[in-house]
């Protein structure tokens, strides 16, 4: 046993006290966290101010001044203060909703130095364009005729000139005032008020509340309907297979080097593949304590974290420890058959393209976690774990316990059963050098005494 | 030298598939000898040995070490494979503590017998050092401490010398006599004969999985003695082959080695070269380790 954990040490501490490790599982995340916020906060583009004299044909006084206060508002940062006792789903709208906001002001020109005005029809365009191009003036609008009516056919028309170098925004914003304005003209001549109408328009929240099939009810949340198993089967995958990984390359490394002789001499094969699947469970679980806390931090800040039930926990930290054990077993597998890593990469196709599934699965099996595609899933190794951490984050109502038992106890005989075929593979495997072995010459190492 | 046999290995065969690996073997190791494994490549050398070291398994037969099953038995072996494996990026101090723990040392102890072997083998100041950054041969230095800090009663080595200078051969040469004469079984597989006809006191030879010799260096010499003449002829007399000779060669001194008939006698050969042929000197040579080696394995290949 302590040759087990000697074993196991060496690989954590040899995974974890690195600079990669460090690197790859803390220093990355935080950087690219940072950088997306930096790049936000201190990278704003520098946009020319839209200035000068904007001159618009075709519109009437009503939507001249609409315009004029859709091009030049008074720009104030939305409220950001969050109504206590929010939903989830609302903190995350407004939340969505400022963003956008701010997002939009960084993005608009200044336009403090704008004028509007107006011209008729018989106007010299040409004239107007030539300023336009010497940057005297700022643009000039052209609104069909009848686009102002509220019943105009097909929305009717305009036509925006600017200037040969004028940016995008420039463009953005002098066709978005202009086509709202038009907007708001048309419902102004209706009698009615924009900001009534726009508020009118507001679709109400929906609250869906799901009966239990044996009495009570429970209200749903649709964030966390797809949210949550979809964290769960990210930070499963995620996890497991950078445990997993370590242990390939790991395996791959004493190959190579031929170090796999020596550490044969001191333990048995079985032993020293325990101990290497012991040591990096611990490098999972590092990364999965780590993952965990973010996760928990945010989910309190947004208030949430009674989304998350201990029962489920529990039952997912088993799950994880299944999938751990089904990939680690497919790892040393392919670890130990290989030479290098080379060798490696012709075997992690076939093996990906199975342990890719449950990802293929995730929206079927969240939409319908008792259905026979996911009870199918929760069936077939190396598929099942993930299936069935999905389904006890998706299923609105508890998997039933008898149905709960047989499947984790089935799920624990696959990956015994993984475990031992990967046991086999590894004693004969780490010993060969030279071409990777065939399916069958696989399947006949398994069998060999 | 004890009694009790170190290794003893009992109608072993070790298949690979098809192929016959190790056939039938029986072999026993006397405790405190220093026994060389000989042969050519695909012998079966390394599968004997690994199956000593319970690395692999005998598919029939059965080996005892040091009085246990070969699995009981790991601790108390130290082992030096042919292919060197040390982990690139580990200090070597790290990785001497590593092996020794595996090998049931505590912490402490793993510590200070590297540094004692590190001290011993002229290389105290690489234990500090990465593996990847030691050359060639201090790096087999390195891995030889491996395969002895645990003080094991049963010392295998596989071609302990190669990637050394002739310096620090000597030296790994006297450390292993000096082991031996501690009363270490020493198993020493090699492919230079020299090395083991200079440190053996026994000889075990397999070709093609099957035993061929398996006895001490001096009984070995005592039944392949006397059955070479080395003749040294004035200059520009040629050799009338005598009756009883098989073959006739020159040897690298250009002196001619006349190779006796089973049933020849010697004495009656060297009259008839000195009374037809003007020789300088004759002696009866007693024939190489490499001599034997190769007329043992040609035999066994001739149909």
């Amino acid at each position: 046993m302590s040759r087990l954990l000697t074993v196991a040490s060496r690989e954590f501490r040899h995974t974890v006290l690195t600079k990669a490790f460090f690197v790859g599982a803390v220093v990355i995340p935080v950087l690219i966290v940072l950088v997306s916020i930096g790049a936000e906060v201190f990278l704003k583009p520098d946009i020319p101010p839209l200035q000068g004299r904007l001159v618009v044909i075709g519109g009437s006084p009503e939507l001249m001044e609409t315009l004029d206060a859709e091009l030049r508002p008074d720009h104030k940062a939305p409220a950001s203060l969050i109504p206590e006792g929010s939903t989830p789903e609302e903190i995350i709208e407004q939340a969505m909703t400022q963003s956008m906001a701010m997002k939009q002001q960084s993005g608009r020109p200044d336009t403090s130095e704008l004028t509007l005005s107006t011209a008729d029809r018989s106007a010299d365009l040409d004239a107007i364009k030539a300023e336009i191009r010497s940057g005297d003036a700022a643009g000039l609008v052209v609104i069909d005729e009848g686009t102002l009516e509220p019943d105009v056919e097909g929305g009717g028309q305009l036509s925006i000139w600017v200037a040969p170098k004028a940016p995008p925004s420039h463009m953005e914003l002098l066709t978005d005032s202009l086509r709202q304005s038009i907007v708001d003209t048309r419902l102004g001549q209706l009698g009615l008020s924009p900001d009534a109408v726009r508020t009118a328009m507001r679709r109400p929240r929906a609250g869906t509340i799901r009966l239990g099939s044996e009495g009570g009810e429970k209200k749903e949340s649709e964030f966390a309907r797809f949210a949550i198993p979809m964290g769960f089967m990210m930070l499963l995958w995620v996890v497991t297979f950078t445990g997993g990984n370590y242990l390939l390359m790991s395996t791959i490394e004493e190959k190579s080097t031929r170090a796999m002789e020596v550490l044969l001499s001191a333990v048995s094969p079985t032993a020293l593949l325990t101990g290497k699947i012991i040591g990096f469970a611990a490098v999972s679980l590092v990364m999965l304590g780590m993952y965990l806390v973010v996760a928990a931090v945010v989910m309190t800040i947004f208030a949430s974290l009674d989304l998350v039930s201990p029962g489920d926990l529990a039952l997912a930290a088993v799950f994880f420890a299944l999938a751990y054990l089904m990939v680690a077993a497919i790892m040393a597998g392919i670890g130990s058959a290989v030479s290098d890593v080379t060798e490696a990469q012709s075997l992690m196709g076939p093996a990906m393209v199975i342990l890719i599934l449950p990802m293929l699965l995730m929206t079927v099996v969240t939409e319908d976690p008792n259905g026979t595609i996911a009870i199918v899933g929760s069936l077939v190794p190396p598929v099942s774990p993930f299936v069935m951490v999905l389904r006890i984050a998706a299923s609105p109502e508890p998997i039933p316990l008898l149905e709960l038992v047989a499947e984790t106890l089935w799920c624990m005989l696959c990956a015994l059963g993984m475990i031992w075929a990967a046991a086999r593979i590894f004693r004969v495997g780490v010993l060969m050098q030279g071409k990777p072995p065939s399916p069958i010459e696989l399947l006949r190492w398994i069998r060999y005494r | 030298m004890g009694e009790t046999p170190c290794i003893n290995i009992t109608q072993v065969t070790k298949r690979f598939g098809d192929v016959t690996a190790v056939d039938d073997l029986t072999l026993s190791v006397p405790s405190g000898c220093l026994i060389g494994f000989l042969g050519p490549n695909g012998a079966g050398k390394s599968t004997t040995i690994r199956m000593i070291m319970s690395i692999i398994y005998a598919d029939q037969g059965q080996i005892e070490v040091l009085g246990r099953t070969a699995l009981d038995a790991k601790d108390r072996i130290g082992y030096l494979p042919e292919e060197r494996g040390l982990y690139r990026r580990m200090r070597v101090k790290e990785f001497l503590r590593y092996i020794g723990r595996l090998k049931g040392l505590t912490r402490a102890e793993a510590d200070r017998a590297a540094a004692s072997w590190m001290d011993r083998l002229d290389l105290p100041e690489a234990l500090t050092r990465r593996c990847e950054e030691l050359s060639k041969g201090q790096q087999q230095k390195v891995q030889f401490a491996a395969a002895v800090l645990h003080d094991p009663n049963l010392i295998i080595l596989d071609e302990p010398f190669s990637g050394l200078d002739p310096v620090n051969a000597a030296l790994l040469s006297s450390v292993i006599q000096s082991l031996h004469e501690e009363g270490r079984t020493i198993v020493f597989s090699t492919h230079v004969l020299h090395q083991a006809e200079q440190l053996c006191d026994r000889i075990f030879l397999i070709d093609r999985g099957v035993k061929l010799l398996d006895d001490n260096l001096a009984a070995i010499r005592q039944r392949f003695r006397e059955r070479i003449i080395e003749v040294k002829l004035d200059g520009g007399e040629t050799l009338i082959t005598p009756d009883g000779v098989s073959t006739v060669t020159t040897s690298p001194q250009h002196a001619v080695e006349l190779h006796l008939d089973p049933m020849a006698d010697e004495r009656s050969v060297m009259r008839q070269v000195i009374e037809t042929s003007s020789v300088q000197s004759i002696a009866i040579r007693q024939p190489s380790l490499e001599e034997i080696f190769t007329s043992l394995v040609a035999g066994a290949a001739a149909p």
